[in-house]
C-alpha cells in the first residue's frame, strides 16, 4: 500500500478504457459517428494567450528577469488580446471596455476586497 | 419538535443583516452571470468563489448557495427569452418557454418558471431539513469501507444518469481521480506526479481546474460557434401575471415537477439537469385537457414542470453533500472545495460540530429563493437589458474574472498558467465529446477515495473481502453494480438515449 498503489490501479483501468474507446472509435461503424469537427485555433489561441500575458505582466517572470508590470497594464493587455478571439474587433470599443474593467477591478479587488495585488509597475512604485 | 428548533436556529443565523446582505449579493451575482448565455452554474461558482475568500465560512457558503440558485433562475430567463439555455438544466425550458415568448406570452412563462421554482425551492428546503438528521445518523455508522463503496456508487450513479457515452464518462472520472492525487502523498510524504515542480507538490487547485475547463472551455466553445441570429424578446414582456387558466394548468405540473425533482436530486449524479429532463418527459406523457396548447408550441406546463423540478433537484442535491460529505454532482463538488477552503470538512460531523453553519445554510436557501422571486419578476427588465449586451464585450470580462480570481486563490502566477492549460484541455474535451462534469467529481473525490480505501485495507490487513463482507458496504457496491448492468441492457440503453433527446 505505498503511494503508488491507488494511482497504479487507476492508471491500469484508464489505459484499458482508453484502449476500448479507441478501438470502438476506429473500428466500429456507427450511424452518428461523425468526425471530430475542425479545430478552431483562433479563440483557443487568443484566450490562452491573453491569460498567459496577464500572468506574465501581473506577476513578472523572476526566472527570466521579466519585471512585474502590475494589474492595470495586465488588464489592458488581457482585454486587447482576448477581444481578438471574437469575430469583431474594434480597437476603440476594446479600449473603453478595458478602461471600465480596470476601474471595476480596482474598486472591487483593491478597495473593497483589499487583495494584495500590485497595481502599477514595480519601477514606478519603487 | 426538533425540526422547528433547528430551523429557528438556522433562521436566527441567516437573518442577521450581514448574512442577508451576502445572500442578496450572491443571488444578484448568480443571476447576473446566469443570465449570460453559455456560462453554466459550475463556471459561475468557480468564477465568483474567490470573492468569498475573505468572508467567514457561514456567510461564504450562504453567498455561494445564493450564486447557485441565482444562476439557475437566470438560466431560465435566457432560455425563455432568447431560446439559448443559460445552463444545461434549462435546455427543456427553451422548447415551450421560447414558443410562449414568441406568442407574446413571455411574461406568464417567466412567472410560471419563477413561481414554480419558488414553490419547489420551499419544499426542497423542508425536505432537506427533515431528512438531514436521520441521514446523518446513518452516516455515523459508516466506516472507511462503507465510504469507499458509497463513493463508487456515487461516481457510477453520476455517469449512469448523465447523458453521453458511458465509457467516456467513466474514463473521465478516472482521469479526475488521478488528477486529484497529484501532490504529496499524506501517508508517505512522497510527491506524486509533480515532475519536480514545487507548486505541484501541493496538488492542483480545484479552482484552476473548474475555471479552466468550465469557464475558459465554455467561452472558447461559444466563440468557435458561428454567430447565430438571435432574437431577443425584449419589448414584448408585458402582462407578467399569468391568467386564471394558466394557474389552473400549471399548478399540477408544479406539484409533479417538485416531487420528481426532489426525489431525483438526492440520487447521486442527479440534481437539476436530470430532474428537468425527466419532468418534461413526464408532463408530455400526461394527457392535457382538450383544447390545451400542444407541447412544443408554448404549453405552460412545459415550463412550469421542468423549472420546478430543476429547482427542487438543486435543493435536495445538498442532502448527500451535507450529510455524507459526498458531492452528487459537479456543482456540489465545487461546494466541497469551497468548504475545505474555509476549513470546514464536509461530512456528517458538520451538523453536530457546526450547527450554526449547517442550519444557517439551510435557512438561507429558503431566503435566497424568496429573494430571487423578488429579483426576477419585478426586475426582469434589467436582466433583459443585460441580454442585449453583445458577447464580444462580455467574454473579455469573464476571462479577466477567471484570471484575477485564480491568482488571488494563492497569490501565485502558477495557477494562472494552470488555468490556461486547463482552458485548452477543456476545449479539447468539448471537441472529443468528453463531459467534464464527471472529471470534476472524480477530482474532488480522488483524495477522499484513496484515503478511505487505504484505511479500510489497513484495518482488514490488506484483505479486499472487507468490502463485501460488511453488509452496508456490500449493499452499496451491489447497487452500483446493478446500476451499471441495467444501463448496459440494450432496451434500457435505447430509452436512456431517448430521454436526453429534446423533442
Amino acid at each position: 500500500m505505498g503511494p503508488g498503489y491507488f494511482p497504479l490501479m487507476l492508471g491500469v483501468l484508464l489505459a484499458l478504457l482508453g484502449a476500448v474507446i479507441t478501438f470502438k472509435a476506429m473500428v466500429v461503424e456507427t450511424e452518428d459517428g461523425e468526425k471530430v469537427g475542425k479545430w478552431i485555433w483562433r479563440p483557443v489561441g487568443y484566450i490562452v494567450a491573453a491569460n498567459i500575458a496577464f500572468g506574465v505582466l501581473l506577476g513578472g517572470l523572476p526566472s527570466l528577469g521579466v519585471p512585474a508590470m502590475g494589474m492595470v497594464i495586465a488588464i489592458y493587455a488581457l482585454a486587447l488580446i482576448a477581444a481578438k478571439a471574437g469575430t469583431e474587433f474594434k480597437l476603440k470599443e476594446v479600449l473603453i471596455l478595458a478602461t471600465i474593467l480596470v476601474a471595476g477591478s480596482y474598486v472591487t479587488f483593491i478597495m473593497l476586497l483589499k487583495l494584495q495585488i500590485q497595481v502599477w509597475p514595480a519601477f514606478i512604485t519603487g | 419538535m426538533d425540526l422547528i428548533a433547528n430551523l429557528s436556529l438556522g433562521f436566527g443565523v441567516a437573518f442577521t443583516p450581514i448574512n442577508l446582505l451576502y445572500a442578496l449579493i450572491g443571488c444578484l451575482l448568480g443571476t447576473l452571470i446566469g443570465v449570460l448565455p453559455g456560462i453554466g452554474p459550475v463556471a459561475t461558482i468557480a468564477m465568483l468563489l474567490p470573492a468569498t475568500y475573505a468572508l467567514p465560512p457561514v456567510s461564504a457558503l450562504i453567498m455561494l448557495a445564493g450564486i447557485y440558485y441565482g444562476a439557475q433562475y437566470g438560466g431560465s430567463t435566457t432560455a425563455i427569452l432568447v431560446n439559448l439555455p443559460g445552463e444545461s438544466s434549462s435546455i427543456v425550458t427553451c422548447i415551450d418557454g421560447y414558443q410562449m415568448a414568441r406568442q407574446g406570452r413571455a411574461g406568464p412563462a417567466l412567472a410560471a418558471a419563477g413561481l414554480g421554482s419558488f414553490f419547489a425551492g420551499c419544499v426542497g428546503t423542508l425536505i432537506l431539513a427533515a431528512f438531514a438528521p436521520p441521514l446523518t445518523e446513518l452516516a455515523f455508522q459508516f466506516g472507511p469501507a462503507e465510504y469507499f463503496s458509497l463513493m463508487i456508487l456515487g461516481l457510477i450513479g453520476a455517469v449512469v444518469l448523465a447523458s453521453g457515452s458511458l465509457l467516456k464518462a467513466i474514463a473521465m472520472i478516472i482521469l479526475g481521480l488521478l488528477m486529484g492525487l497529484v501532490g504529496t502523498d499524506v501517508n508517505s510524504g512522497v510527491a506524486r506526479y509533480s515532475f519536480n515542480i514545487p507548486e505541484l507538490t501541493d496538488g492542483i487547485g480545484f479552482v484552476a481546474v473548474a475555471m479552466g475547463v468550465f469557464g475558459y472551455g465554455e467561452i472558447i466553445s461559444n466563440l468557435a460557434l458561428p454567430e447565430e441570429h438571435r432574437e431577443v424578446f425584449t419589448a414584448k414582456v408585458q402582462g407578467l401575471w399569468p391568467t386564471k387558466q394558466d394557474f389552473k394548468d400549471m399548478t399540477p405540473a408544479v406539484l409533479r415537477g417538485t416531487f420528481l425533482g426532489s426525489a431525483l436530486g438526492i440520487l447521486p449524479g442527479g440534481g437539476a439537469l436530470l430532474a428537468s429532463f425527466a419532468a418534461y418527459a413526464l408532463e408530455k406523457k400526461i394527457k392535457g385537457k382538450p383544447g390545451e396548447v400542444q407541447f412544443g408550441k408554448g404549453n405552460i406546463r412545459g415550463v412550469a414542470g421542468p423549472e420546478s423540478a430543476n429547482n427542487a433537484g438543486a435543493q435536495t442535491s445538498f442532502i448527500p453533500l451535507l450529510t455524507l460529505g459526498i458531492p452528487p454532482n459537479a456543482v456540489m463538488a465545487l461546494m466541497v472545495g469551497a468548504m475545505t477552503i474555509h476549513n470546514v470538512q464536509p461530512g456528517p460531523q458538520v451538523m453536530s460540530s457546526n450547527p450554526e453553519l449547517f442550519w444557517g445554510l439551510i435557512a438561507s436557501m429558503w431566503i435566497g429563493n424568496a429573494m430571487l422571486i423578488v429579483l426576477n419578476l419585478p426586475l426582469i427588465g434589467i436582466w433583459i437589458k443585460l441580454l442585449t449586451v453583445p458577447y464580444r464585450w462580455l467574454f473579455p470580462a469573464i476571462v479577466l474574472f477567471c484570471a484575477i480570481g485564480v491568482y488571488t486563490t494563492n497569490n501565485s502566477t502558477f495557477d494562472i498558467w494552470l488555468v490556461a492549460g486547463f482552458g485548452f484541455i477543456g476545449y479539447a474535451f468539448n471537441k472529443l465529446g468528453m463531459e467534464p462534469s464527471p472529471m470534476m467529481l472524480g477530482f474532488i473525490l480522488g483524495p477522499m477515495m484513496e484515503e478511505n480505501l487505504r484505511r479500510a485495507l489497513l484495518l482488514s490487513r490488506g484483505d479486499w473481502s472487507v468490502f463485501v463482507t460488511r453488509g452496508l458496504s456490500a449493499g452499496l457496491l451491489l447497487a452500483a453494480g446493478a446500476m451499471l448492468v441495467i444501463v448496459l441492457l440494450p432496451s434500457i440503453r435505447a430509452k436512456r438515449e431517448e430521454a436526453f433527446v429534446e423533442d
